[in-house]
């Protein structure tokens, strides 16, 4: 629709909005329904905002949280402990259900900094040594792929584990126990990386043995907490399955850190 | 001999001027005969004075003008250049920084660190953009659950101004990088480029969230976080 041109030397007038036009803008604008519906918007936006500050607040509260509470000395012990499981003997279970949440307290209790910290470790140092080596010519490329291979296999071992414990009986056992039991892995892989660029893999195939002997013991021994116990009164129902199910998790897990060392 | 008339009237060499008999801002009433002159309705013989003599205005008496970006309360270049600089000689922040960060600051630097490598010949846009927001998330999931136990959160844009920020000293060595090759100065360089970020952020998070016994677990990741930048300025 043409603007209205008022009867004017200005060539450029018809530019101009003109005085009639104002006022249907005016009118417009002022328009009551429009008001409502900018009104309801607002609202809903509103509404989304406190949603959202509610869903957060919950999330962080929540008991994935537990699963960050670490602080120096676990860290310190857990890497001990996975790089030397052999010198804690004995029963890794936890006496107490509590005893799950609580990583500054027991050392056997799980959590998902170490995972993630070891993973996003052991990418970087796979691209720094590429990229020093001239052996790849777009390092941002490279990292994406390295993060992308290392999540694939370990989501095809956390599906395949929570498979096996369906089968062996045991639903109880969670997505996030199963990731955190199965990613401890990278640690070992990044002291191994990181040794074999120390010593120029003159010791190579020695650490590669103690490392994958490591990780399986550890699983082996840590699986025992995500299995389920049955009661005390019926012994004789005693899950003779136990030590099956820990022994197939632990050459599962070498089997994917084996595969990690071919792809990476 | 009659005096050459002036075109412009017979002039009086003792007569002034009559543009300037007359101050051109007095208002001439032709009904009713007079003249309002300049200062009339002025009640002080100070402010007449100030009217006539501007050269006697005080110095202290000016008017203050606030610039736009302020009235607009958009933070100065003087502000971002002193919390770069807080960032990059470790000086103490100024407590307005800590409670109400600015993002301008870091979307400058985050740019600047985008351009310099184009001078080179290399594009890395995509890759810094993608990577410091996915960073920018695992560091945001992570801290909010690190300190939850102390009854705590931290905001998404407060993270993303104190880690862009940090990206300062990434930036000198992505300038610096355009004319030093690849040498083990270069990657000594790197080094102490990261671990400097690291330092100076992980001081801003430790002022704020008081961590005890985890400054190097949130060290740490910051590390990390840093080392990917510095690995895709050295080596794409």
């Amino acid at each position: 629709m043409k603007p209205e041109q008022i009867a004017t030397v200005d060539p450029f007038d018809f530019i101009m909005i003109p005085t009639d036009q104002n006022q249907q803008l005016q009118f417009k604008f002022g328009n009551p329904l429009l008001e409502e519906s900018a009104s309801t918007i607002s609202k809903k936006i509103g509404d989304f905002e406190g949603k959202y500050y509610s869903f957060i607040t919950s999330l962080f509260s929540s008991q994935y949280r537990l699963y960050f509470d670490v602080d120096n000395q676990y860290i310190l012990r857990k890497l001990t402990l996975l790089h030397a499981p052999i010198i804690y003997k004995g029963d890794w279970t936890l006496n107490d259900e509590s005893q799950k949440f609580s990583q500054t307290k027991n050392i056997h209790s799980l959590d998902l900094y170490l995972p993630l910290m070891g993973l996003i470790t052991l990418v970087l140092l796979r691209c720094l040594n590429a990229a020093i080596s001239n052996a790849i010519q777009y390092t941002s490329i490279y990292m994406i792929n390295t993060f992308w291979k290392c999540l694939l296999v370990s989501a095809i071992e956390v599906v395949i584990t929570r498979i096996l414990f369906c089968l062996f009986g045991n639903f109880k056992v969670t997505i996030i126990d199963l990731i955190s039991t199965s990613n401890y892995k990278y640690c070992n892989l990044s002291t191994l990386y990181i040794f074999n660029l120390i010593t120029f893999h003159i010791f190579s195939a020695v650490a590669t043995i103690y490392i994958l002997f490591s990780q399986a013991i550890f699983v082996y021994k840590s699986s025992q907490i995500c299995i389920e116990k049955h009661d005390q009164n019926n012994q004789e129902h005693e899950n003779s399955f136990e030590p099956t199910l820990a022994f197939i998790i632990s050459m599962l897990q070498i089997t994917c850190s084996c595969v990690l060392l071919y792809v990476l | 001999m009659q005096p050459l008339k002036n075109p412009f009237g017979i002039m009086d060499p003792n007569e002034k001027p009559k543009q300037y008999q007359n101050n051109p801002f007095d208002i001439q009433n032709d009904e009713l005969n007079e003249t309002i002159k300049l200062g009339d309705n002025v009640a002080s013989q100070e402010e007449k004075q100030l009217l006539f003599e501007p050269s006697k205005l005080q110095s202290n008496e000016t008017v203050e003008e606030i610039s736009l970006l302020e009235d607009l309360d958009i933070t100065s270049p003087l502000l971002i250049k002193s919390r770069i600089m807080s960032v990059l000689f470790f000086q103490k922040c100024d407590s307005e920084y800590l409670e109400d960060p600015d993002l301008s600051g870091p979307i400058l630097i985050v740019v600047s660190l985008g351009l310099l490598p184009l001078l080179t010949g290399k594009v890395h846009f995509n890759y810094i953009y993608g990577i410091g927001l996915w960073g920018w998330l695992l560091l945001y999931f992570l801290m909010n659950f690190m300190i939850q136990q102390q009854e705590k959160q931290i905001e998404f844009y407060k993270i993303l101004s104190y880690l862009g920020y940090g990206l300062a000293p990434i930036v000198l060595l992505s300038f610096l990088r355009i004319f030093l090759q690849d040498s083990s100065f270069v990657y000594a360089l790197a080094i102490v480029c990261a671990i400097w970020s690291t330092a100076s952020v992980s001081k801003t998070f430790d002022t704020i969230l008081g961590l005890q016994h985890r400054r190097f677990l949130i060290a740490y990741p910051l590390f990390l976080f840093y080392c990917t930048f510095v690995i895709i300025t050295i080596f794409s």
